[in-house]
């Protein structure tokens, strides 16, 4: 591996000493290029004379010893560049990218965990843990944004969304009430598929940096307990597991809340690091290679967020699930409470907040940041750690992409077009409009019976696809006369996550939620059998392995990547694309030497 | 040829670099922001003399008042989607400036790029990495990587502080007391540009140079002011 992106720069900088095309660009913006986007550094003086002393051109690094005239070997620069862990933890943030939107909208949507040290008004310091918010909600409810109050507005979050219907409908600009001037404070996708930024225009800057502050959560904050989205359930254990009516939970002290959440914003962006940083990082026993953040059997996650993961899983798996007695015993938060021991046995207790009394390996620091190899392959089976259908399913098994309801279609579509490099068909006026792949045409038949769906309001060549969508979906819905019949055709996502319901729960029993769906019965689950890119897996696994293996998918990292470093995606026509994807194959798609090769492309190299 | 504004301004150099309230730096010729065709980034300013030397770092279009101004390259030949202002991501920015710093950079107690801030309550709050393209909402599933016209007014604010930092601290080594200017406006040239100085550059820092000697600022305050110059050339500390 290491040869071949040696290999691959060598062939660069030898491409490098011939004669310049004359529309590429010189040595200096080249080299500049390479170090920002690979290096995360701008070039140094002493490179940028040995580019002056070799006229322009970035020195051959056989060129080097001989001239006497720079000791810089540029091919090891970018080597070294490559193999750092700055580099592998901007790949994070590329695949963390694709995880943290996935949130719901609301109160749970915080993707900034901020620790802040505040000194009170008897002069002891004290350390709160602040979210922001970055995302719409209620916050912004009656309130109709003028000059006077914009502050405010911006107050409660710097990136609201005005929802249909509320605040003049689609736009979501704010108007001032005397200059005219409009302000952007959101992003949104264009019908020209163009993203509009934040606060695109503005006439005073005070109006952004002025008043600001944080929106400091807390349990007493009424807006803040679980009924406020479809993951209700893992709400509520982390809310029993944390702080709790001022109570000291397991998981830390009074802010212990933000400081989990910020590790579970963190956790998918910290194994892909891993996972890239390959034979350097904590995974080097496992030799990985990228795909692995879509199947590994493993997982990077903290002595606290693992533990979490064992306490919910304990919680779903219980039929009736774990009672908020059982959370508050586990957790060590009352130990007089009652709770069956076959369910209270199952998870150990450590209390976060006692360093002395955690166990060898546990870290009890304010970040948490002890993160660590989660090897699910040395796990007994009934381990509670991860439900079976979940082993080996990278990050789409991470709390950011379970903690949502099956149905989420986000989280379908952003899974569907990042990964395979399709775009899904936002219908023109509602570019976040959801219901292109939800069932919601509702009539009565002669029989009486309520139809949630009807075969014509299927947009079969959107998500899904494929040309055959329409027989298995029949299939299907003769076959299953519950929720996987038409998740199996509709939602391919949702299938493969069928064994979740609405409120996060792990269904291995029936469950029949209040009001069940004529026709339907929630409670059975007839199994997890998706079908994803023409491929039928079963569960979360098997969607990993299917974009794991996936050629679609792996043409698709490579022209991201491409996209990363150059600025737009090729043509899936495209030469280049086709020996980039070679490249990465052979490599055993190590995502490292697929950017060394990019940056031997003649479109990296182009004059822009 | 490039050719850099000389006009009158109203805050002196001094000050514009340590005054601490916020630049007027997005006017256009008729003093009007934002909406502005083209801009001028001032680095030095001198209310007693005819003095100011800017650069055009972008030409605005305002497509209509609903969408952004599409800012874009000097090169900006229309036919190609990127056109050479790929951004940098805030976190990629966060580390350049931090290498370049040998530290990171410090507003007022606080690294405003950082998304892990330290200090509540500080003005800038955390928002810079949304203002340079992060995401932020559930729907974004790209960065946006095309400069939006805010983005000039944090870089502004961003250049002065890392280039009062990197001087002050001059972690690089450049021999700032040595009293050849040629030879440092070039070595710092290339430290900010990656690029040996041009003659039309040089040109500029002289005046630069001059203004600040008119004005007996210390050598620390006039290479502050063509640092900034530097990194906000053609915009050059926010894009790649």
């Amino acid at each position: 591996m290491f040869l071949l992106r040696s290999l691959s720069i060598l062939l660069l900088l030898v491409s490098f000493a011939e004669a310049a095309n004359a529309s590429e660009a010189d040595g200096y913006t080249l080299w500049r290029r390479m170090t920002l986007d690979i290096c995360q550094r701008l070039p140094t003086i002493q490179e940028v004379k040995c580019i002056q002393a070799n006229n322009g051109r970035i020195p051959d690094s056989r060129l080097v010893s001989p001239s006497k005239t720079c000791l810089i070997n540029f091919n090891s620069v970018i080597e070294s560049c490559l193999e750092s862990e700055s580099f592998a933890e901007s790949i994070g943030r590329w695949v963390n990218d694709f995880v943290l939107p996935s949130q719901m909208p609301g109160y749970n949507s915080y993707n900034n965990i901020i620790l802040n040290e505040v000194t009170l008004t008897n002069g002891s310091t004290q350390k709160y843990w602040y979210g922001r918010h970055s995302s719409w909600g209620d916050c912004l409810d009656g309130i109709t944004p003028t000059q006077s109050n914009l502050s405010d507005y911006l107050d409660k979050a710097y990136a609201p969304y005005f929802a249909n219907g509320k605040n003049g409908g689609e736009d979501i600009g704010v108007e001032s009430d005397n200059s005219g001037e409009f302000v952007y404070v959101c992003k949104k996708t264009g019908d020209d598929g163009r993203i509009y930024s934040l606060a695109d225009e503005v006439t005073n800057y005070e109006n952004f940096n002025g008043t600001t502050t944080d929106y400091q959560c807390t349990q007493s904050d009424s807006r803040f307990p679980c009924g406020c989205g479809p993951n209700m359930r893992w709400c509520m254990v982390r809310s029993n597991l944390t702080n709790n009516n001022g109570t000291v939970g397991a998981m830390g002290n009074d802010n212990s809340w933000f400081r989990l959440k910020k590790q579970t914003l963190e956790e998918a962006g910290q194994f892909t690091k891993q996972v890239v940083l390959n034979e350097n990082g904590i995974l080097a026993s496992k030799n990985p290679t990228f795909t692995d953040i879509f199947n590994a059997d493993y997982a990077v996650r903290t002595s606290r967020l693992q533990h979490f993961y064992e306490i919910m899983q304990a919680d779903l798996r219980d039929p009736d699930h774990l009672s908020d007695d059982c959370h508050r015993l586990i957790s060590g938060i009352d130990k007089s409470v009652s709770c069956p021991t076959t369910v209270s046995g199952t998870v150990d207790f450590v209390d976060y907040t006692d360093e002395a009394a955690a166990p060898a390996g546990v870290v009890v620091d304010e970040n948490g940041g002890d993160w660590q190899v989660i090897d699910f392959s040395q796990q007994a089976p009934e381990d509670n750690s991860v439900p079976l259908a979940y082993q080996s399913a990278g990050i789409l098994a991470s709390w950011q992409l379970l903690n949502r309801q099956p149905t989420e279609l986000n989280i379908a579509n952003r899974i569907f077009s990042f990964w395979t490099c399709e775009e899904i068909s936002w219908r023109s006026n509602d570019p976040y409009n959801r219901s292109d792949y939800r069932l919601e045409r509702v009539e009565e038949n002669e029989d009486g019976f309520v139809t949630l769906y009807s075969l014509d309001d299927i947009q079969f060549n959107t998500l899904y696809r494929t040309a055959a969508a329409l027989e298995p979906f029949e299939e299907g819905t003769d076959n299953y006369t519950n929720c996987s019949g038409c998740h199996v055709t509709v939602n391919p996502l949702a299938a493969f996550r069928n064994r979740w319901d609405q409120l996060g729960r792990y269904r291995e029993v029936d469950y029949k939620p209040v009001g069940s769906i004529n026709g339907m019965d929630p409670g059975t689950v007839s199994g997890d059998q998706g079908i994803f890119l023409g491929e039928t897996g079963v569960g979360l696994a098997g969607l990993g392995n299917i974009l794991a293996e996936s050629p679609v998918v792996h043409r698709c990292i490579v022209n991201r990547s491409f996209e990363r470093l150059v600025g737009y995606r090729l043509p899936s026509s495209s030469d280049t694309l086709q020996d980039l994807t070679e490249t990465f194959l052979s490599s055993n798609k190590d995502i490292r030497s697929l950017y060394g090769a990019i940056l031997t492309t003649d479109e990296y190299k182009r004059a822009r | 040829m490039t050719i850099y504004k000389v006009t009158l301004i109203s805050c002196s150099l001094l000050s514009a670099l340590a005054c601490g309230k916020t630049p007027d730096v997005l006017t256009n010729s008729s003093g009007q922001a934002a909406r502005a065709r083209s801009f001028n980034v001032n680095v030095g300013v001198d209310n007693t003399s005819e003095t100011r030397v800017s650069t055009t770092i972008r030409e605005s279009k305002v497509e209509s008042k609903y969408r952004r101004p599409a800012i874009r390259h000097d090169n900006y030949d229309g036919t190609n989607d990127i056109s050479g202002t790929k951004m940098l991501e805030p976190e990629t920015l966060n580390n350049v400036i931090t290498n370049l710093l040998g530290e990171e950079l410090d507003i007022d107690g606080e690294n405003p790029i950082s998304r892990d801030f330290s200090r509540l309550g500080a003005k800038s709050e955390n928002t810079y990495p949304v203002y340079l393209g992060s995401l932020d909402y559930q729907a974004v599933i790209n960065r946006n990587r095309e400069i939006a016209a805010t983005m000039p007014l944090i870089i502004d604010r961003v250049a002065k502080a890392t280039c009062q930092q990197l001087i002050t601290n001059n972690n690089q080594n450049i021999d700032f007391d040595s009293g050849d200017d040629e030879d440092i406006s070039d070595e710092l040239h290339m430290l900010l540009n990656s690029r040996p100085i041009d003659s039309d550059t040089a040109n500029a820092v002289m005046l630069i140079i001059e203004a600040a000697a008119n004005e007996g600022v210390d050598n620390s305050t006039k290479w502050q002011a063509v640092c900034t110059f530097y990194l906000l050339k053609e915009g050059s500390i926010l894009i790649n």
